[in-house]
């Protein structure tokens, strides 16, 4: 009988943390499959492995580094990439995305600028697709790289 | 004993699931996250001011500078925004003024507005569209703000141009973020971060979130007569059904 309000209780305090889970940080256009990847610079797998404050060009940045897996659209020898993330000590927006070091997925990156290389931005919900719900768009991004 | 105990809070979370899919709307994450009073349900009172072109926006990036609403949108974009801040005061108990701006840079000290509206380049067409900052605490004069992409094409009204936006839903939206919601994952929300048409303007859930924040719009009824109107209304009608029945009689 306790064992089954137990498990109950479980399913239960799943589900509410699933609902309370779902804030997403403006608003923006949905952008279909082709339009993701072609306004994107750089599509690859990876994980983010660290992040921290620096100073770029005279500029202070907010930068994470993802560890990259493979290459599906731009440079392919990449092996790390840099992401500008939003200065937690910047006023809050809503467009600002935050990004957790462990994250791992599919990102479609964009370029910062167009005169600046290597810097990158992932500044629309669509711009990453975690692990667990990535496979089949791997798979057709793979499928597309070897035709 | 320990069975009434998970019991109870089985029930206690299984009212907190009913409540939140009743009332899905998410707060911004600052604090107190509202404008006026700190507590919530309490109204207040926000100004707004337009920057002009050449506002500088360098805190958002280097070389950044705004431009003037009314230099990349279309005519008819005041109405828009004045409808949008209508459409939330209609519903809780806020009021909007308009006052000067003095171009001081974004997030600078100056004499404008606590929500001040101008436009930058953002990510090109689509994508980002525009975006708000959250209410204080929030940064030095950022809180409030909202800021659209110049890239973008902007319209008055559904339909029409489908790659243009609509200056009054996406305005709603961003001021829905300046007053402190965050973003929902309800559908047909405005809340949503996502731009349609499938509706207009602050829906069901959306409303309930302004509410709790400030409270429901303060409802001005019909002024009611006074009790002494009110008696000498009766007297008078008492008396013409009199007359009338007196010249029955007769």
């Amino acid at each position: 009988m306790l064992r089954r309000y137990s498990a109950w209780l479980r399913t239960l305090l799943c589900g509410f943390l699933l609902v309370v889970g779902l804030d997403a940080a403006a608003m923006w256009t949905r952008l279909s499959d082709s339009e993701l990847l072609e306004r994107s610079d750089l599509v690859l797998t990876g994980t983010l492995i660290g992040q921290s404050s620096v100073r770029v060009a005279g500029e202070d940045l907010f930068l994470a580094v993802i560890k990259v897996d493979a290459v599906f659209k731009g440079a392919a020898d990449l092996s790390v990439v840099f992401l500008v993330l939003p200065a937690p000590e910047r006023p809050i927006s809503s467009t600002d995305l935050q990004y957790r070091v462990g994250q791992s997925g599919l990102w479609f990156l964009r370029q910062r600028s167009a005169g600046e290389r290597g810097l990158f931005l992932a500044d629309h919900p669509q711009r990453f697709i975690p692990s667990e719900k990535a496979s089949s768009r791997i798979e057709a991004l793979r499928k597309a790289r070897s035709n | 004993m320990k069975i009434r105990q998970i019991v109870a809070a089985t029930l206690l979370v299984g009212g907190a699931l009913a409540a939140t899919s009743a009332s899905a709307f998410v707060l911004g994450p600052t604090s107190p996250g509202k404008w006026g009073p700190p507590a919530f349900g309490t109204g207040a009172s926000v100004t707004y001011s337009f920057m002009p072109t050449g506002t500088s926006c360098a805190a958002e990036g280097v070389g950044c500078t705004f431009t003037a609403l009314a230099d990349f949108m279309p005519v008819g974009y005041l109405s828009a925004i004045d409808a949008a801040l209508a459409a939330w005061s209609s519903v809780a108990n806020l009021t909007f003024t308009l006052v000067a701006d003095d171009g001081s840079a974004f997030n600078a000290p100056g004499t404008a507005g606590d929500f001040r509206f101008g436009g930058h380049f953002f990510d090109g067409q689509f994508g980002v569209l525009a975006h708000g900052y959250f209410p204080p605490n929030n940064g030095n004069t950022a809180a409030g703000d909202m800021h659209y992409d110049t890239a973008d094409f902007w319209k008055v009204g559904f339909g029409g141009d489908p790659n243009a936006f609509d200056i009054f839903q996406v305005t709603a939206h961003e001021i829905g973020h300046a007053l402190g919601l965050g973003h929902t994952a309800v559908p047909n929300s405005l809340m949503n971060p996502f731009y349609t048409e499938a509706f207009s303007g602050p829906q069901a859930d959306d409303i309930a979130g302004m509410q709790f924040i400030y409270g429901r719009a303060p409802v001005h009824g019909v002024p009611e007569p006074g009790a002494a109107a009110l008696l000498a209304l009766a007297g008078a009608a008492l008396g013409v059904f009199g007359r009338r029945r007196r010249a029955a009689a007769v």
